[in-house]
């Protein structure tokens, strides 16, 4: 089998696929789209056979005594996508986060102080639930949080603009990664400095891989990118962390846990400097990422070969 | 600052910020392409480079937008941009 990169794959969750969800989910009643989850799910499951076998050798890594059932992912995350839309119309209630005893008072006191920050967040669970941390009454009301997203696919200005309209109280703008250049670092830092976030994923590395990091990732080591985690070096700030995993995979019912870990960055003056920063960053996120793997198996959203291009160690 | 001189400071922040040590100003060609061909910079320069020009110009985008991109085509579309924002 040729080697691809997770690019090469279909990311199920573009833009015209989010803009059909949100179709349904004014048509139809969200219990009974969520059922309809279930066949959708499965056959992602059924044709998707490439993907299958890479679901199979990250269930076989976080659990190698007991054979974990594949199907599970592909259902978990059909029922992600209809959450997805729901949270982008800001219709996940409050009620459903449950916030953890980590560092999320820390967190919260960042932001009231109006001190912007790098969110890191991964393919294990749902992402856009991260936005629950704006909504779940936890930050200062009277000034909501401004979201700069890079995300991985192509984004158009009408998307963004779309977001906007149908969920007004949230601002929220993406960027493609693939089109970061000097001038969007430029903006993302005055947008920290002016106390707004920035999310991105610190599980999908790039194509390049001098722009990927290596750490051991649940018994072998897999590519990480550099790049958000130089980010919060460059822009001096001590990332956080964020994981928003579902109470049960499956479940009609929504209730997500939230867990956010601070991480710390030391100064760096060089560019050497930054870059081992940023490396060690990447492997204590991988760590973090590692644990959550095993408490939450079933979330896994990276249907592709998470360790290509790495040798057994 | 005349437009030579804005020039030279700019490869001089390329050059330091990205740690170029082989590379001395006059090697940065003015009208050459900064990143892919040319000069070659990556991604992750990008990164590194941005935050270096913000440093030493203070220059500034309102919004994200494909125009942004053509500013650091090269030094010399740079120092038009540059030199526009110091006015």
């Amino acid at each position: 089998m040729a080697e691809k990169h997770w690019s090469d794959f279909e990311d199920k969750g573009s833009p015209w696929q989010m803009r059909l969800t949100m179709f349904f989910l004014k048509i139809i009643p969200v219990k009974i789209l969520r059922m309809m989850a279930v066949p959708v799910g499965y056959s992602y499951y059924l044709f998707a056979p490439v993907q299958r076998t890479f679901v199979r050798e990250y269930l076989r890594r976080v659990c190698p005594e007991k054979k974990l059932p594949v199907w599970k992912p592909f259902l978990a995350f059909a029922i992600t996508v209809i959450e997805k839309a729901q949270s982008w119309a800001g219709k996940i209630p409050v009620s459903c986060f449950r916030f953890c005893e980590d560092s999320i008072d820390e967190f919260t006191k960042d932001f009231r102080n109006g001190r912007g920050a790098v969110l890191v967040c991964s393919h294990l669970g749902n992402m856009e639930m991260v936005r629950a941390l704006a909504s779940a009454g936890k930050l200062d009301r009277t000034r909501l949080p401004k979201i700069i997203a890079i995300v991985d696919f192509a984004v158009t200005s009408n998307f963004n603009e779309m977001m906007q309209k149908i969920n007004g109280d949230f601002v929220l703008n993406l960027i493609n990664a693939d089109e970061i250049g000097p001038d969007t670092v430029i903006r993302l830092q005055e947008h920290i400095a002016d106390g707004g976030l920035v999310v991105i994923a610190g599980d999908r590395s790039t194509k390049k891989s001098s722009d990927n990091v290596h750490a051991e990732f649940l018994g072998k080591k897999a590519e990480f990118p550099l790049g958000p985690f130089l980010l919060s070096v460059l822009l001096d700030r001590n990332p956080y962390f964020i994981f928003a995993l579902r109470e049960k995979d499956l479940g009609l019912d929504a209730f997500y846990d939230i867990h956010v870990h601070k991480s710390e960055i030391a100064s760096a003056s060089t560019r050497k400097q930054r870059h081992e920063q940023a490396g060690k960053i990447a492997m204590e996120f991988a760590a973090l990422l590692e644990k959550y793997c095993k408490e939450y198996p079933f979330q896994w959203y990276n249907f592709y070969d998470f360790w290509e291009k790495c040798d057994e160690l | 600052m005349n437009m030579e001189d804005l020039k030279l400071e700019i490869k001089k922040v390329i050059i330091s910020s990205l740690e170029l040590e082989d590379m001395k100003p006059e090697n940065i060609v003015d009208s050459e392409p900064l990143f892919g061909a040319g000069l070659g910079l990556d991604s992750i320069d990008a990164l590194e480079l941005g935050i270096a020009l913000k440093k030493k110009f203070g220059i500034s985008f309102s919004a994200e937008s494909s125009q942004n991109k053509k500013h650091f085509a090269s030094v010399d579309a740079l120092a038009a941009y540059i030199s526009g924002e110091l006015k």
